[in-house]
């Protein structure tokens, strides 16, 4: 319920009126999809891409890792969706996915050096952060990025993705505590830079 | 309750997920010790900020043509026959839009010089571009200079060395500040210049990846029977022991060159490289093999009429770009026939049909090639 909450508050708040609206409108554009309309999926992979390369960028601090994710997401959730079955809104069936797969990937792939700076930078063009706050953000996404792995996979799948410890632990096979203990240590590194 | 057990619940406390009488408890604490008010305080501070950061990001590329073409690869068949799928040739609007391609180069290489400034006035990367080779990854045994790598140290890539990857190795490479390398077993690859505008590699055998951010035609790889030009991109380039080799080209645009011919192979196409003539015909990556072995042979200049009998049988799986650079590369009856058989794929537009497209000069190919939206010529 609080994940809810906080996902309604970091992005627009919108009405169960233009939900709706949004769901019918995305469910028309599946159909067309699953009847092999390529454009179609153009337009999901428009309405959605950003968010999944979000979530890939920060994972992995690699620009072009993350690009190979974000392509490796779309592909799979082509080969997939059948399996779609409209029970939750496809943005949702979509993040779970991508996190499935990220992390799936960080477990099996060798252990990429990562060029922290390029993936701040990456983050930098395009965005839409506040004017007053882009330095604070730049900051933050380098802060980020430069985490020690396990560290940043944590603050970013709780902190930024509204996930719970228990979500987590499950999803990287830890415990709870350990889940908890990475994320204070995240945050303890990335206070200092607003300091 | 002591300091460091608020300290562990700070996380929960903020998200209100505490049970009530741990919440209560958190609540309490804070009121009579200060510096678990100082780490709240942080906390809802570093909260704020991360809030603020965007929940969707921009890929400085497009990486839509790489998903297409790789869905392309794997889509059954039953959905590739599909009425609009994958822009078939009996499509009246084809997948690509005629008008966003030549937007989409513009745009891409205004993006590429941005994010090249950007990346150079970055006081973390005033370096880069001037020491940036260097061999990140290894998995298995490659050689440096003749040396053998050990991982997982940095080594720096020096010009005129050869790095060599032998059988199971692969090696990953940072490529001089614009991008990313990949090189594959039994590859061997130097760097001849680093520098300048430039950075210019060989790949002597082997394969590599390169996932490249860098304006156009800053990165060039050079193989012995052909020259790949980088125009914004990622693609796998591969060089067999006879000096043959392919391109399959995942994202954007590269351009192949030998002293003869020019060839500028988009995203989601491939075209091999023949030794002793250069660039081949490209095609859509994934197209069945006899039809790319047929091309093989039109490439050689094979006057059979088999050759030509037989792809124009295959119509249907030549792309529109395949048949117009069969076009070029034709001449006398041929050429008519291809110019027919593109014209009824493809039609040519109505300026081009009044010229006459028996003329076929370049002139006139060049404009048809534009029609078909696939690139603004470079």
């Amino acid at each position: 319920m609080h994940k809810l909450f906080l996902k309604q508050h970091r992005e627009r708040r919108i009405s169960s009126s233009e939900q709706s609206d949004i769901r019918s409108a995305e469910s028309a554009t599946i159909a067309r999809v699953r009847a092999g309309d390529m454009r179609a999926y153009r337009e999901l992979y428009q309405r959605h891409g950003r968010r999944v390369y979000a979530l890939c960028l920060r994972m992995t601090a690699d620009r072009a890792w993350a690009e190979e994710l974000t392509q490796d997401v779309f592909v799979r959730a082509w080969e997939r969706l059948d399996g779609f079955r409209g029970e939750a809104a496809f943005g949702t069936w979509l993040h779970r996915l991508s996190v499935n797969l990220v992390l799936t990937a960080m477990r099996g792939e060798r252990r990429r050096q990562h060029n922290t700076a390029a993936a701040a930078e990456a983050m930098s063009p395009g965005t839409s952060y506040g004017e007053k706050d882009v330095a604070v953000a730049l900051d933050l996404e380098r802060a980020i990025a430069a985490l020690p792995e396990r560290a940043r996979m944590v603050f970013v799948l709780y902190d930024i993705e509204g996930f719970t410890h228990a979500e987590i632990a499950s999803m990287l096979g830890l415990a709870v505590g350990t889940s908890k203990g990475q994320l204070h240590r995240a945050r303890v590194l990335l206070r200092e830079v607003l300091q | 309750m002591k300091c460091s057990d608020v300290s562990s619940l700070i996380a929960d406390f903020q998200r209100g997920t505490l049970e009530e009488d741990r919440q209560n408890a958190v609540r309490e604490h804070l009121k009579r010790c200060e510096s678990c008010r100082a780490e709240l305080a942080a906390a809802k501070k570093l909260a704020a900020a991360t809030a603020q950061l965007p929940k969707s990001l921009a890929p400085q590329q497009d990486l839509w043509p790489g998903i297409e073409a790789r869905i392309a690869r794997a889509v059954p068949k039953d959905k590739a026959q599909a009425p609009q799928a994958l822009g078939a040739a009996d499509d009246p609007r084809p997948l690509r839009s005629k008008r966003l391609f030549p937007l989409l180069l513009a745009a891409s290489v205004v993006l590429a010089a941005a994010l090249l400034i950007f990346w150079q006035m970055s006081p973390d990367n005033a370096d880069a571009g001037r020491d940036g080779w260097y061999v990140q990854a290894v998995e298995g045994s490659a050689r440096l200079s003749g040396e053998l790598l050990v991982a997982p140290d940095a080594f720096e890539l020096q010009e005129q060395s050869w790095l060599e990857t032998e059988s199971g190795a692969r090696a990953w490479l940072q490529a001089g500040g614009v991008g990313h390398i990949s090189l594959a077993p039994n590859s061997r690859l130097r760097l001849l210049k680093s520098g300048g505008d430039q950075q210019r590699l060989e790949l002597q055998r082997g394969t590599l990846r390169a996932s490249i951010s860098a304006p156009p035609r800053i990165f060039i790889v050079e193989t012995p029977s052909a020259t790949a030009v980088d125009l914004g991109c990622v693609y796998d380039l591969s060089v067999d022991a006879e000096g043959s080799g392919s391109l399959a080209v995942s994202i954007g645009w590269v351009e192949l060159i030998n002293s003869a011919l020019r060839v500028v192979v988009p995203g989601g196409f491939s075209c091999r490289i023949h030794n002793g003539l250069g660039p081949g015909t490209p095609y859509r990556s994934g197209s069945p093999v006899e039809l790319t072995q047929w091309l093989d042979r039109f490439d050689r200049n094979d006057e059979d009429s088999e050759v030509l009998d037989n792809l124009l049988a295959r119509a249907g799986e030549l792309d529109k770009l395949t048949l117009w650079y069969m076009v070029k590369r034709s001449v006398g009856p041929a050429r008519q026939r291809l110019i027919h058989t593109l014209d009824s794929l493809a039609p040519a537009p109505r300026e081009l049909r009044e010229q006459g497209l028996a003329r076929g000069d370049s002139a006139m190919l060049n404009k048809w090639l534009n029609s078909l939206g696939y690139y603004s010529w470079p």
